[in-house]
């Protein structure tokens, strides 16, 4: 498991540890109506069991076995309220508060130190007293009063269907006298199963449909025992339509109906299920148990419909053990299924009877009892195994571990520890790692691991707000041996530790060791690096293990966080909605923005103005004050937008991760290929600590990861060959990361043999991406970016010789997406370099807002080059194409509307007197224009996740939501250029067609 | 053949993610979403159409047991309750088991202990599994 995920766990933990804290003080504190009959009480006991029983959950997930332990006996607690064996009163209310307060303490222990606290014996032994000593079982969850959740949207139809479901029942049960039926009646049967078919498909309850599918099959096979099958079926799904829906199915006349039958079901289904149990032998078999547990279920699903609760429970809980336990050769076995057998034959006996008699209570639940401790007996059992039998914290202590160890112990590791112990040649050593900076380090520990030693358990220790890994492993070398080794993994000594944990029999300190373990919260607290190993009195400390005060980098580098204070631990869905209601203010602020730079205003002042002259001097004075509170307004908007852009940029840190984290997974891949193809790479990396979204580092692994591949594979050259060249025989590959601004340049540089253009040219040739003649017209720039070109990668004659080209229109295509650009440097034997320039943040997009018919669209900005106004007079057909002058440059146009299909109204080519406002819309070397009817403003978009559906339509990119709610459908700027630019070859058609 | 893919219910995010990452750590699993309440839940199992929904019984707005009645309606997944209140022969346990759940397993705990050979065997990939048609989980 990695540490970042054990990191988010803990911090989930501690979040929702005290979300149920809160909830349980506020329902704990409100007043008790005292009636445990009203519904709202009934919900408060409810939320209090669930709220406990959470935590429960959450606590023993973790591993914090005394929060369990407070939290399991406020629930059982909390079950016998439910359960109405006792009153929620001050006397019960007190001891609950009691235990808040003492989980919310472990809590807050757990979440700082990561480790267990100790439950204080007194509450646990007052809560138990309330609990008593047997809990009363907990009722199934009673039905709600209304069903919080509607069966189907279309009330109207769910009510055609019950109506249809309680007409059609009796026709069903004709099929259960096959020999009175004959074809006709058989069709009639069909027609009203199949109807119910196709109702059940439109609803969409599709086990229903597929039982009736089922019925209609047997009808056709004339197959009784298959009908009768269905029939029950058909039964219990009507039962369940008719409790949701609270309407009456029919389900009463069906089961009344197959009464008979039903008797039928139990006497052949118990004969068989009785045979099986008395051959114990034959029910070894797995065939054999599934087919008794398979019959059980049926035998308890007709009791159910039949209503004989008791015998239907015990079926099931038989079923069950059938299911769960290898009962084979249990000493307890035999005569609990000779007695179980008994019991059985006995129900289907009385539950032909009329009426129907149930098991007597005390057999069922008599058997039930036993039954269940047989099965807790049985798994206690085969987890154990001798050497598996968990061991005791004093048989660690002997070891010299710390009995804390124990929850670390599975029963395999328990079983490898034993026999490590039992091996006079074998000791035990505790070797402490961090393995998050250095990749080397990490994968040569766990191959040192791997084969040097045999590790028996490992587990988390949080020392320093750190996550180091602690592993026990057992070897029998000395320790100075184990020690050089992992000096050789770890150089710096920074990373891993060792220290001997020494039997209580060898003399030494047999305290020594889990003292040391003890003490250690405080220890770190007060600064001090890994006390356990400084303060093992056995075992000196490593030569190489310096104070983290004086280590050069490391985990231990960084200051230890307050505690309490210092770091908060966020969910990040809550920074994605801040960042979410600050967007909403980057809206409005915008808005504010195109209002008071309204040029309307300025002309109406600049009219008024004109307009007065030197004419009334108070209404002059008005004019000027009305002037001064415009200029007031936009010096405000000044300062607001740019007060909520340094917002901006401060919510943005809260997303954001060191680039480390991502280049941290390279040097290890860099090592493998480079050994792989007999390369010499030396890997260096730069500028780590840029801190980039973390979205972009999961984004960027998949890009990097490629060209970083393609440098070794295609870039860089064999020792011999660059030796032959006058380099070094070792290559370098560097991966830097520069910060500028808002946006961040991620660059992969090699010193290998570069870009061969030439062999680009003659490729692009070959592919028909260029004509042979234009091509060597092109500069060297422009041919590399043949190597972009999609489908230029598919043949591999140029990869071979001129290095570079793999995939790399993917690569961009994923710049692209995440709003980045990517730059070539080459020189053909010196090397290459890739300049990935990319923003912070992927999640804001800077857009321009346009509107076609009602929609607000959203082009990106480093998409747009300007936006120009042209009249109808402007607009003129080029071979075919509708194009507008500018800059004494032809600009082919279409309309948006018609590029996206979305529905256009308006003169199309233009007419009439007004301005056509046209986008000029950039890609490559390549503009066209886009009409729009309304422009809006530049806007920051934070984009959201589209909707899958809406993520396949073309020219899409994402969507957003405006402060006032409307949907902003994002435009994809290549996808856009695209469609614009098919747009308009359909427009040249049709003209010709015309 | 087309990975089998399931849907996760239960009101912690805390458990969310613990049995997120051991379904995620089966190649051969395609966990599809995970809701948090049994509402979401019924909205997510018509839009995902998972082949199997593993599902906890205590949770506010609609209990496990709710949801399976309507699940027994309307969905072919198969239903895998994880919750600790469902033994053997609990009362949650037989009803759970009259709705047809395929499985019933107690929720994941030790979580921090590392034990990877622990883990891989978990009993809930291993549940899974089985009701998908899949072979065990390799031994470590």
């Amino acid at each position: 498991m990695s540490s970042e995920l054990i990191e988010t766990l803990w911090r989930q933990f501690g979040i929702e540890a005290g979300e149920h804290f809160d909830l349980l003080e506020k329902l704990l504190s409100a007043p008790s109506t005292g009636d445990a009959g009203d519904g709202a009480e009934r919900e408060r006991v409810a939320a209090l069991f669930r709220s406990f029983h959470s935590l429960k959950g959450a606590a023993r997930a973790m591993d914090l076995f005394a929060m369990e332990a407070v939290a399991h006996r406020a629930e059982t607690i909390l079950g016998r309220v439910r359960g109405g064996a006792l009153a929620l009163s001050d006397a019960v209310t007190a001891p609950l508060l009691e235990a808040l307060d003492a989980l919310r303490g472990l809590a807050e222990t757990a979440t700082r130190d990561r480790r267990d606290g100790q439950a204080p014996a007194d509450l646990l032994a007052r809560l138990d007293a309330l609990g008593g000593e047997v809990a009363v079982p907990t009722p199934a969850a009673a039905p709600p009063a209304a069903p919080p959740v509607r069966l189907h949207e279309n009330e109207r139809m769910l009510g055609l269907f019950v109506g249809l479901l309680h007409d059609g029942m009796a026709t069903l049960t004709r099929a259960l006298d096959l020999s009175g039926l004959d074809e006709d009646g058989t069709r009639s049967v069909d027609d009203a199963a199949e109807r119910l078919e196709i109702a059940c498909e439109r609803l969409n309850f599709l086990p229903f449909a597929d039982t009736l599918r089922r019925f209609r099959a047997a009808l056709a096979a004339r197959d009784a025992d298959g009908i009768l099958r269905e029939l029950q079926g058909v039964a219990t799904a009507s039962a369940r339509v008719g409790r949701l829906t609270g309407k009456d199915a029919g389900a009463a006349i069906l089961a009344t109906l197959l009464a008979d039958h039903n008797a039928q079901v139990l006497a052949q289904g118990s004969a068989r299920a009785a045979a099986l149990m008395a051959d114990r032998a034959a029910l070894a078999e797995p065939a054999a148990a599934a087919e008794l547990a398979g019959l059980l279920d049926r035998i308890g699903a007709t009791l159910d419909i039949v209503r004989l609760p008791h015998g239907a429970a015990l079926v099931r809980v038989l079923a069950d053990v059938v299911r769960r336990v290898p009962a084979g050769d249990h000493a307890d076995w035999p005569p609990l299924l000779a007695d179980a057998r008994a019991a059985l034959v006995d129900l289907a006996e009385r539950a032909v009877r009329d009426p129907a008699e149930d098991l007597d209570a005390d057999t069922a639940s008599g058997l039930d009892t036993r039954l269940r401790a047989f099965v807790d007996a049985v798994s206690a059992e085969a987890a154990a195994g001798e050497a598996r039998r968990p061991l005791t914290a004093d048989e660690l202590a002997a070891f010299g571990l710390d009995p804390g160890l124990l929850r670390f112990l599975s029963p395999d590791s328990t079983a490898d520890l034993r026999a490590a112990v039992a091996d006079p040649q074998t000791r035990l050593y505790e070797v402490t790692a961090f393995l998050e900076t250095s990749a080397e380090v990490a994968s040569g520990f766990v191959q040192w691991l791997g084969s040097r030693v045999r590790a028996i358990t490992n587990w988390p220790e949080f020392i320093d707000g750190k996550t180091w890994l602690r592993v026990l492993v057992a070897s029998p070398q000395e320790r100075s041996v184990l020690a050089d080794a992992l000096s050789a993994i770890d150089p710096g000594g920074q990373f891993l530790r060792i220290r001997r944990c020494v039997p209580a029999t060898e003399g030494g300190d047999p305290e020594g060791a889990p003292e040391a373990v003890e003490r250690q919260p405080e220890a770190s607290a007060a600064g001090a690096a890994l006390p356990a190993l400084a303060a093992a009195g056995a075992s000196p400390a490593l030569p190489t293990m310096g104070p983290p005060a004086t280590a050069p980098s490391g985990p231990a580098r960084q200051s230890a966080p307050v505690p309490g204070g210092g770091v908060l631990r966020v969910p990040g869905a809550v920074v994605d909605r801040f960042m979410a209601r600050i967007d909403g203010m980057v809206l409005l602020s915008g808005e504010l923005n195109a209002t008071a730079n309204d040029l309307r205003l300025e002309r109406a002042l600049a009219a008024l103005a004109e307009r007065l002259g030197a004419g009334d001097p108070d209404l002059r004075a008005l004019q000027e004050a009305v002037e001064h509170h415009r200029r007031d307004l936009g010096e405000l908007d000044t300062q607001l937008s740019r007060s909520v852009d340094r917002l901006r940029e401060a919510a943005l840190d809260l997303r954001v991760v060191p680039i480390e984290t991502l280049f941290n997974q390279f040097p290890r891949v860099v090592r493998e290929l480079a050994r792989v193809q007999g390369k010499s790479v030396r890997f260096a990396m730069e500028g780590g600590e840029v801190r980039i979204d973390k979205s972009m580092v999961e984004t960027l692994y998949d890009p990097l990861m490629h060209m970083v591949r393609n440098a070794i594979d295609h870039g860089i050259e064999a020792p011999a060959e660059r030796e032959a060249a006058g380099k070094p025989a070792q290559a370098t590959l560097c991966l830097r990361a520069i910060q500028r601004n808002s946006r961040v340049v991620v660059e992969i540089a090699d010193d290998g043999r570069g870009i061969a253009t030439e062999a680009v040219r003659a490729k692009a040739v070959r592919q028909g991406l260029v004509g042979e003649e234009d091509s060597h017209r092109l500069p060297p720039d422009a041919v590399r970016e043949f190597i972009f070109a999609s489908g230029f990668s598919t043949a591999d004659a140029v990869t071979e010789t001129s290095g570079r080209g793999v995939g790399m229109d993917v690569v961009r295509n994923a710049i692209t997406r995440l709003g980045g650009s990517i730059a070539t440097r080459t020189r053909e034997g010196a090397g290459t370099a890739f300049a990935i320039d990319l923003p912070l943040s992927a999640a804001i997009l800077r857009t321009l807002l346009v509107q076609v018919g009602d929609q607000v669209l959203a082009i990106p900005d480093r998409f747009v080059e300007e936006v120009c106004g042209f009249t109808a007079d402007d607009f003129h057909r080029v071979s075919g194409c509708w194009t507008v002058l500018r800059r004494k440059r032809v600009l082919p146009v279409v309309r948006l509307a018609d590029a996206l299909g979305f529905p256009a109204d308006g003169d199309w080519p233009p007419a009439g007197s007004g301005q056509r406002l046209i986008v000029v819309l950039r890609h490559g070397d390549r503009r066209i224009g886009l009409e729009i009817d309304t422009l809006l403003r530049r806007g920051d978009l934070f984009v959201r996740e589209s909707h899958p559906g809406l993520a396949e339509v073309p020219g899409v990119g994402g969507v957003s939501l405006l402060n006032d709610g409307r949907i902003v459908i994002i435009l994809d700027g290549d996808e856009l250029y695209r469609l614009a630019a098919a747009a308009q070859k359909i427009g040249v058609a049709e003209a010709r067609g015309s | 053949m087309a990975k089998p893919t399931i849907l996760l219910v239960d009101d912690s995010v805390l458990m969310r993610t613990i049995i997120g990452d051991i379904v995620r750590a089966d190649d051969e699993l395609s966990l599809v979403g995970a809701a948090e309440n049994g509402k979401v839940a019924l909205e997510m199992v018509k839009s995902l159409k998972p082949d199997i929904v593993l599902l906890d019984i205590e949770m506010p707005e609609m209990s496990g047991l709710e949801v399976m009645e309507h699940l027994s309606l309307m969905s072919r997944a198969k239903v895998i309750i994880i919750s600790s209140v469902a033994q053997v022969g609990s009362p949650e346990a037989n009803e759970a088991r009259a709705l047809g759940a395929v499985e019933i397993i107690a929720k994941p705990s030790g979580t921090m202990s590392l034990d990877l050979a622990h883990k891989k065997g978990h009993d809930i990939v291993a549940a899974i599994r089985r009701a998908a048609g899949l072979p065990p989980p390799a031994k470590p």
